[in-house]
């Protein structure tokens, strides 16, 4: 009994110092959300969310827990949260002009946004981010205040462009200003290379292009690896986007663009994306071959290999033995890599598909003995178990 | 015979008025959908007038511009043209739309109601076949040069007419000027170009470019004339102390005048003194309005015979000023005037005083100089009234 009492006596402890961990978010209505911030003098700190968006969910469970993040919110802001789609949702959406999620708002006694953000933040970025949004002269409604009022300090301007940028807001203007009197020289620095990765981004601009020339130095003053990644990820994107346009001019440009660039992964890059744009155009004879291109050409891992193969099997469209038979080269590859549940539930599933029962059932079974317990227990393995259910029924 | 008379008449009339017609601009009729149909069937721009009844060079524009022959030719064949009282009907909402604020304000529009080309004010015929032309040019259309900005254009060169557009368009050109004015070094400024972009929108006694101006006045003189540069200065300083003065804030006045007395401009004492007789007209306090006036024109428009009229008959029209000692001032004004031109004008003014006086005697004999004095093109039947009504 006292045993009993004194273990509920901890977990109401515990649950408090849980509840005191993170940010503490007020209820009420606006209007007493208002009232509030009135009556203790601090700003209103609004997570627009709604309950389907992924970013917002992750906030919940990572940086809104987070407990330095909950000391400092806690301290100086009235945090409050709002589903955009229930409740009053919808009049604050209208109000505010909130079209992504989840947008951060922190907005005064007279309802005036003074800093704004959007989308999901680690908590040492969103501690930071509300530092800015208490201090005047660096939210951004004090940015723009001081944009208005002629500073036109090269620093000064880029922490403008960063702000607009974190708020979502249009900054092509400034961002042509900035450039057109910005030297070379002046242009490669770290800042600008900074600039340059998250502000353009886009391998037509002659700023990129500039980059790319002057890579070396860029190397020297943010690291290869830096560099390396940025161009991956740019080229990567550029790709993407050109395949996703459905403009068939733009895609083949996109291809010339890159395979021109000189940047060491654009071929494979090319590759990878091309798989993509070929099986959305239900291309399948080139689908194919470039798979075949990625899995010789460039070092990818088995389980890419395993994943294409896994694809070719299940793809109802691709019947043609050698068009098979180059899946089954892959798999093999990516087996002898490795044998692995996942590669030998793929040859199974392409044996099969090739009528070889045998075989087939013979890999399902390699597969299913090779399974790690975590994907037994959730199940992953089951498209095997019933694979070898279909295979012993044909045979 | 007399019947036929009568058709000649009538296809004589008939022709005439069809002259008429094709003179000059023809507006077209309808509303403002039917305008923008007729440009996209037609696949021309609209020219549009937007007028008000009350409007002075609307009024002018009307009667002088649009009804040249070349003006009329020009805009005929590339323009559907329409005119709107701004004030009435649809115009009310389309004012709105447009963001109207002066006028008139001519405006440029596609078929799509989308604005290509804008300006506000009366202008000469010449003026306005080149602002069509221009309104034509995607090359230097307001919307053109929008779109250039917009693809991230900016050498200096095309900022600066991309700045001239956008002040004759009348939308704000703060934020660009900034941005043009940050990278230029001194030397940069001292250029004919850099003092055109000051002089033409640089308007604040605080900016940096001011300061620069006044400072670098002798270098500007040498690069423009000393005029150009000081008339600059003189306006900007008379802009700012009429904007203190309207503010009603009697300490922003004060730190104005300060600011103008302390100031290195050449004629600071006389921007002063002129703008001095407004402030005490506005406050109606008439009897230091009257001293402001006396020693403004004492001091600085003794050789202007026109000026020192102008006030004189200022002083008759108010009547709120009747007091003798006013009176006598005035005239005292107007008799110098004469003594630098006798004319018809400032002869008319010294009867018109003299009457408000009272000494209608002196009156009678003045207004007569003035009728002796006045040129055959002048129309004295004012002063005829006035010895008329003395003679009673």
């Amino acid at each position: 009994m006292n045993n009993f009492k004194f273990i509920s006596l901890v977990l109401l402890l515990t649950s408090q110092l849980g509840l005191a961990q993170g940010i503490e978010f007020r209820t009420g209505t606006w209007e007493e959300i208002k009232a509030m911030a009135k009556k203790e003098n601090k700003l209103i700190f609004f997570d627009a969310y709604t309950s389907w968006c992924g970013p917002c969910k992750w906030m919940d469970k990572n940086t809104f827990l987070d407990k330095e993040t909950g000391d400092f919110y806690n301290e100086n802001v009235i945090a409050f949260k709002q589903d955009m789609e229930k409740g009053e949702g919808p009049m604050l959406l209208k109000k505010f002009g909130i079209s992504q999620f989840p947008t951060f708002l922190f907005i005064d006694e007279n309802e005036e946004v003074v800093h704004k953000g959007m989308g999901a933040k680690e908590p040492a970025v969103f501690i930071e981010f509300a530092k800015q949004a208490i201090d005047p002269a660096l939210r951004l409604e004090g940015l723009k205040v001081q944009y208005k009022d002629g500073d036109r300090n090269p620093s000064f301007i880029r922490r403008y462009l960063f702000a607009l940028r974190d708020a979502g807001e249009g900054r092509q203007e400034v961002l042509d200003w900035y450039l057109s009197y910005t030297t070379d020289e002046q242009l490669l620095s770290a800042e600008n290379y900074e600039l340059i990765k998250k502000m353009i981004g886009d391998p037509y601009h002659p700023k990129f292009m500039f980059l790319e020339k002057n890579r070396s130095t860029y190397e020297r003053l943010v690291g290869a690896k830096e560099v390396k990644e940025m161009l991956y990820n740019a080229y990567n994107t550029f790709l993407v986007m050109a395949m996703y346009s459905g403009d068939k001019d733009r895609w083949e440009n996109a291809k010339i663009r890159t395979g021109e660039s000189g940047f060491e992964d654009a071929g494979k890059l090319i590759t990878m994306v091309s798989i993509y744009y070929y099986q959305r155009n239900e291309q399948w004879d080139d689908y194919i071959l470039s798979i075949d291109d990625y899995v010789n050409d460039y070092n990818i891992s088995g389980g890419d290999m395993a994943y294409y193969a896994n694809e070719i099997a299940r793809n109802d469209n691709i019947q043609r033995k050698d068009q098979l038979n180059l899946a089954l080269g892959w798999i093999n590859r990516s087996i002898k890599m490795e044998s692995k549940y996942r590669n030998n539930h793929a040859k199974a599933a392409l044996l099969l598909k090739m009528g070889n029962t045998k075989k087939a059932l013979k890999a399902a079974e390699t597969a299913l003995s090779l399974a790690t317990d975590e994907e037994k227990e959730k199940s992953w393995t089951a498209p095997t178990v019933a694979l070898i259910k279909k295979i012993k029924e044909s045979a | 015979m007399k019947i036929t008379k009568q058709i000649l008449a009538s296809i004589v009339y008939l022709s005439i008025s069809f002259v008429g017609l094709a003179q000059g601009i023809e507006f077209r009729e309808g509303n403002w959908a039917e305008v923008k149909a007729m440009a996209k069937t037609e696949n021309k721009l609209i020219f549009f007038d937007a007028n008000t009844s009350w409007c002075g060079p609307c009024k002018w524009l009307a009667k002088n511009t649009f009804t040249d022959k070349v003006v009329g030719d020009f805009y005929n064949q590339n323009f559907i043209s329409y005119e709107l009282d701004m004030e009435k009907g649809e115009g009310v909402a389309l004012a709105d739309e447009f963001k109207i604020k002066a006028y008139p304000t001519l405006l440029f529009l596609d078929g799509g109601g989308n604005i290509v080309h804008r300006t506000a004010g009366a202008m000469d015929a010449e003026k306005f076949l080149e602002l069509g032309r221009v309104a034509l040019d995607p090359k230097r259309n307001l919307a053109g040069m929008e779109q250039r900005y917009k693809n991230g254009e900016r050498s200096q060169e095309f900022i600066r007419k991309y700045l001239a557009r956008l002040s004759e368009a009348g939308k704000p050109l703060k934020e660009i000027l900034d941005w043009y004015f940050y990278p230029l070094s001194e030397d940069d400024l001292l250029t004919k170009d850099n003092f055109e972009v000051i002089s033409k929108y640089v308007n604040s006694p605080d900016s940096p470019q001011f300061r620069f101006l006044m400072k670098e006045g002798e270098a500007y003189g040498q690069i423009v004339t000393a005029k150009e540069v000081n008339d600059k200065i003189y306006n900007v300083y008379q802009s700012h102390l009429f904007g203190a003065m309207y503010s009603n804030d009697s300490l922003k006045w004060e730190i104005a005048k300060a600011e103008v007395k302390s100031s290195s401009m050449e004629n600071s004492d006389k921007l002063l003194a002129y703008v001095d007789t407004y402030y005490f007209s506005r406050k109606k306090d008439w009897k230091t309005y009257v001293d402001a006036v006396n020693h403004y024109i004492t001091n600085y428009e003794l050789d202007n015979w026109e000026s020192l009229n102008r006030y004189g008959w200022q002083i008759y029209k108010n009547t709120d000023i009747t007091d003798q000692v006013s009176l006598k001032l005035a005239l005292s004004w107007v008799d110098h005037s004469i003594q630098l031109k006798n004319c018809y004008a400032n002869n008319d003014t010294r009867a018109a005083l003299l009457y408000k006086m009272g000494d209608k005697k002196r009156a009678i004999k003045a207004a007569n100089q003035a009728i002796a004095a006045a040129t055959a093109d002048e129309d004295t039947s004012g002063t005829k009234e006035l010895i008329a009504q003395m003679s009673k």
